[in-house]
């Protein structure tokens, strides 16, 4: 109890210091509360949002569906009824039929999953029947009745009351067919589910493709998502073999990988603060230590035991910082407060932001006890290890030594060796004032080097991973710009065809413009027997479209296209996997002509083309025949949907440039180019979200350095009050006491920045053929991402940080100098 | 507050000779609620070349007196002149200025820079100066050499023992050649053989340069060699005595 009472003491006897490095603590805190609850209000929001708007917590299936999701592969609910049962958290669940369909009016037809739902238990697991916003729900009564998302029903033209037509693969390969009804229209913001998926009842389900009790899955809603892998455990110990219990986690991957980057992040920052933290608490303590070097000496010679004077060090750091960590808590959790109730706006990255699968463009930060809890536990051993080297240090120290003021090792006065004195009095005095507390500057300069090799390594993927998910985009879907009628880029209409031929000539000649090729887009349903997907079909000209896309160098398996090829298809490597097929084998597409019709034709899949993207991208969504087959199909005539056109350079303003000189051209007022970054706003949204990000993490980054440097320059100085006091005696001007302590900080900032610079540098560069494998990192949404990122260095973003690291590192210590200067000789002498 | 108006009267009095001259000058020093006066209206003139001691009990204001005059310290009240210099008058670089080029110290605690060894120490005051390396480098050398500091100059002062490092400080207060010469005990840390040698070095920089010296000290054998002792008790001047 006395050494605590001692270490308390000591710890208020320079309330400036003290208060000082618990502030730095209490920032990093405060932030890392509020970084950390915003990234579990955004993975709960996002996980909620999807598990409640059609997942649930948990699934059954019958084994092998979720590989191969198939009307063959099912189960019935009364088999796993009993199990459901025995399981205490489970509070309700719902079966469900689903097969892909498509679905179709006389304007449009997109493919989706259409869901048998039964509409009294269905409420229990998901909360569709809260987010109706047009009509009603459905009912258990109901028959032909069918419920879609607004933006589904936006792109087929139809509104509540209006009819639909659904073709499916029913049961045992024959063609389910029938005409609904829209009876309501959903929002739910899960885009997924509003785009690309309608609910009809259990029974019409049934009949639409033929099956009888069998169910696809049972949806289980728990009392709290914590308990998942609980339960996931019991019910796959009751249920055989025969059944696959699956998680959200597993049900969504996307999810899941999401959650695991947003916390790594967190762990990231979580690193950086407990560097902060390490370094500040160590520096008061050893500095307290320092000049308190003859007390020690006393109480070793009164008979304190070593292991004494150590339990009293550490209990100091240790105090520093459990208040610090006690202020964050309490700020971090008042702004927490503040912000769960009014939420932190994302306006500009709204849309990747729902990409991402939360609702809205809107996080709500929560915080979890549990988090706080082990932060606490985690900075109090931060901090007890932060002065474990003062205190071994000064437990070491032998008792007359102490008295005289000497440090543990160190050499007596009589010592004959000598120093080479430079010409450069002034820089010599910096640099063997930085050399007096070489641990400390090790660590600080480590922080720095650590802190900007890691912005550098960060910032080169995050510039090669948007560079190549343009180009990628851009480089299979869009081209640089597409001349076609406004409404098919949200619609994808085969009845906005227009006559292209005589453009592509006129195109070609606009300056700034590569090349250009004709196309024919839409949406369609690719299948084999008893599987079906939703697919976007282009029809391009093989001669053409090379020189605007470089598909064809994507091709893998098989060959690209060829001019004459009228029943050939390349496809996705990841869309023939969904299918199960290969080159040589054949698939039919339905799609709608231009009149309305539903066409089906078979193809040949010729080749399989594979561009690195992940989760639902290009090489899981696209498939590409030639021109005239497209043609066909959508009963076009010559008539092409899009031109697809390759610029001379891809920066912005070439690219808006050109595309005004295409508009100027452009006879049909109904015809307008839009450049990619129009026709991918996805794509340009990520941009400014990874570059907003950056600037975030670059943000913290600086931020935490500053206090760092100026923590350390600030205990320098303080420490050597009474030096400066000296020099200030002799004659030295405030300002060569400025400029000393500026020197001392430029050169710890300049060498530190120079290793970092290098440390970041030689990582990319290690990095920039193999690349860095990805996770899907929850932007599936966006066309193009690819899975292995290679790495960018720019001079901008190499340059831009080691310009800017040494001047926030002067900056931060302009405050330690100035007050350095400040001082008065004889108060400053004085000091001890 | 200083009384600027009066320093401007007595200023126009000051005879050229001389080194140092106070007025009425006290100093209130604020612990925590309580006020200790170091100081109280104490006057003094001191001509250049003079060798004068400044004794007393401790707390009696000798070194308030002395870091008042070296311009390390504002007074309370009263006006100081170094030469011809209102120290009240001048802003903190011009007061820098002025001990750097006319005021040398030497402090009871020898008061060295650390991380500078002795030699870079004497150097430091020269460098501020303005003076190229390589004079500076010779004139320091000389200046530890006169005080007997032959080998010991590139050592730390953590390797030099408490005389040695006296002697620095000396050699330092010396180097630049000012007019006046602050020193507060002087030979307090100091062994009889040690004190004895300084003092020498002292009386004869005294003697051969004309370096005006103002000390305090308790040390009977420097106050018999000091030409002229001022007592102080309780922040006052109580006898002026010259021999």
């Amino acid at each position: 109890m006395r050494f605590l009472s001692l270490a308390w003491r000591n710890t208020l006897r320079n309330p400036r210091r003290t208060g000082l490095t618990i502030a730095a603590v209490s920032l990093g805190v405060t932030a890392l509360v509020l970084a950390w609850a915003l990234l579990d209000g955004g993975n709960a929001q996002m996980i909620e949002n999807m598990t409640d708007s059609y997942t649930g917590h948990m699934q059954i299936h019958r084994r092998g569906y979720e590989d191969d999701p198939s009307l063959e592969t099912v189960l019935t609910a009364a088999a796993v009824a009993p199990a459901l049962m025995g399981s205490g958290h489970v509070i309700a669940s719902t079966e469900r039929l689903e097969n892909r369909a498509l679905i179709s009016t006389e304007q449009n037809a997109r493919g989706i999953i259409l869901a048998g739902v039964d509409p009294e238990h269905e409420p229990g697991v998901t909360r569709l029947d809260r987010k109706i916003n047009e009509g009603r729900y459905l009912r258990l009564e109901d028959t032909r009745a069918i419920i879609l998302g607004q933006t589904l029903a936006k792109t087929l033209g139809v509104t509540v009351g209006g009819e639909v037509a659904v073709v499916t693969q029913a049961r045992f390969g024959s063609v389910g067919a029938s005409l609904y009804e829209v009876v309501g229209l959903y929002d739910t913001g899960n885009e997924m589910v509003d785009n690309m998926q309608a609910f009809i009842t259990l029974d019409e389900a049934r009949e639409l493709f033929d099956v009888n009790d069998e169910r696809t899955s049972v949806v289980v809603k728990l009392d709290q998502r914590d308990a998942v892998a609980g339960v996931q455990s019991t019910l796959g110990r009751e249920l055989q073999d025969g059944y696959e219990v699956l998680s959200w986690r597993q049900l969504l991957p996307s999810v899941a990988q999401a959650v695991g980057f947003h916390e790594a992040v967190t762990v990231v920052i979580l690193v950086f603060l407990f560097g902060i933290v390490t370094i500040g608490v160590a520096n008061v303590v050893l500095m307290s230590v320092t000049e308190r070097r003859r007390e020690f000496g006393i109480m070793l010679s009164l008979g304190t035991t070593p292991w004494q004077i150590f339990r009293s060090i550490v209990y100091e750091g240790v105090y520093i910082g459990g208040i610090g960590l006690a202020i964050g808590v309490l700020l971090g959790g008042a702004l927490v407060g503040y912000f769960a109730h009014y939420g932190i706006h994302f306006k500009d990255a709204s849309g990747i932001i729902k990409a991402m699968q939360a609702e809205t463009g809107v996080i709500y930060p929560t915080l979890r006890w549990g988090t706080v809890a082990l932060m606490g536990v985690v900075m109090f051993f931060v901090a007890m290890m932060a002065s474990l080297y003062p205190a071994i240090k000064t437990a070491r120290l032998a008792p007359l030594d102490a008295l005289h003021g000497l440090t543990a090792g160190q050499a007596p006065t009589n010592t004959q060796r000598e120093y080479k004195s430079g010409r450069f009095l002034l820089l010599q005095l910096a640099l063997r004032n930085i050399w007096r507390q070489p641990v400390r500057t090790r660590l600080t300069m480590a922080v720095i080097t650590l802190s900007l090799g890691a912005f550098i390594f960060l910032s080169s993927i995050a510039i090669g991973y948007y560079s190549q998910t343009i180009e990628n985009a851009t480089g299979t879907i869009t081209g640089d710009a597409q001349v076609l009628q406004a409404a098919f880029k949200s619609d994808m209409n085969a009845n906005l065809a227009f006559a292209g031929n005589p453009l592509l000539d006129q195109l070609s000649h606009v300056p700034g413009v590569q090349a250009v090729s004709p196309r024919v887009q839409t949406q369609a349903l690719i299948g084999i027997a008893n599987r079906s997907e939703p697919v976007l079909l282009i029809g391009i000209s093989p001669t053409l479209e090379p020189q605007v896309t470089f598909i064809n160098k994507a091709v893998r398996q098989g060959r690209y296209l060829m001019e004459g090829d009228s029943r050939d298809i390349v496809i996705g490597v990841k869309l023939a996997e969904l299918l199960r097929v290969g080159v040589g084998e054949k698939v039919v597409i339905n799609a709608q002509d231009r009149n309305g019709n539903l066409n089906s034709e078979a193809f040949v899949i010729a080749g399989l083309f594979d561009t690195g993207s992940q989760g639902h991208g290009i090489d899981r969504l696209v498939g590409y025949i030639t021109l005239p087959s497209a043609q066909h199909l959508l009963a076009l005539d010559d008539d092409i949907t899009n031109l697809s056109l390759r610029f001379t350079q891809r920066d912005d303003d070439h690219v808006l440039r050109v595309v005004q000189q295409i508009n100027a051209h452009l006879g049909d007022p109904k015809l307008t180019a839009m450049s990619w970054q129009a026709l991918l706003p996805e794509v340009v949204q990520m941009r400014a979200l990874i570059k907003k990000s950056l600037l975030f993490v670059v943000t913290i980054v600086f931020v935490m350095v500053a206090i760092v440097v100026m923590n350390t320059i600030l205990m320098s100085v303080l420490e050597r009050t009474r030096e400066f006091g000296i020099m200030l005696a002799l004659g030295s001007s405030p300002s060569l006491v400025v400029r000393l302590v500026m020197l001392e900080s430029a050169a710890i900032g300049l060498f530190a920045t120079a290793l970092g610079t290098m440390l970041g540098v030689v990582i990319t560069l290690i990095h920039v053929t193999s690349g860095v494998n990805m996770a899907a990192h929850g932007l599936t949404a966006v066309p193009g991402v690819t899975n292995v990122i290679h790495p960018q260095l720019t001079v901008l973003g190499v340059l831009g940080p080691a310009v800017i690291l040494p001047v926030v590192i002067l900056l931060a210590a302009l405050y330690p100098a100035v007050r350095a200067s400040r001082l008065a000789p004889i108060k400053a002498m004085h000091q001890v | 507050m200083p009384n600027h108006k009066a320093a401007a009267t007595a200023g126009a009095t000051t005879d050229t000779t001389m080194a140092v001259r106070v007025v009425d000058l006290s100093k209130i020093y604020q612990q925590g609620t309580i006020e200790v006066t170091a100081l109280q209206h104490v006057s003094l003139e001191v001509a250049a070349g003079e060798f004068t001691a400044l004794v007393g009990p401790s707390g009696s204001g000798k070194t308030t007196l002395l870091n008042l005059i070296g311009a390390l310290d504002v007074p309370t009240v009263g006006e100081r002149w170094v030469g011809e210099e209102s120290l009240n008058a001048l802003s903190r670089a011009q007061l820098a200025r002025l001990r750097l080029h006319k005021i040398g110290f030497v402090f009871q605690d020898y008061s060295l820079l650390p991380v500078l060894t002795a030699i870079e120490n004497v150097e430091y005051v020269l460098q501020l100066q303005g003076i190229a390396s390589q004079e500076r480098r010779q004139r320091a050398n000389a200046a530890l050499l006169e005080l007997g500091l032959d080998g010991c100059q590139h050592r730390l002062p953590t390797q030099l023992s408490g005389g040695q490092q006296q002697r620095v400080t000396i050699a330092r207060a010396m180097v630049a050649e000012p007019v006046l010469v602050l020193a507060d005990e002087p030979t307090a840390n100091l062994d009889s053989d040690t004190g004895a040698a300084l003092l020498a070095t002292m009386l004869e920089l005294n003697c051969r340069k004309g370096i005006t010296f103002i000390f305090s000290t308790h040390d009977p054998m420097v106050m018999r060699h000091a030409k002229r002792v001022v007592r102080l008790q309780d922040g006052r001047i109580v006898e002026d005595k010259t021999s």
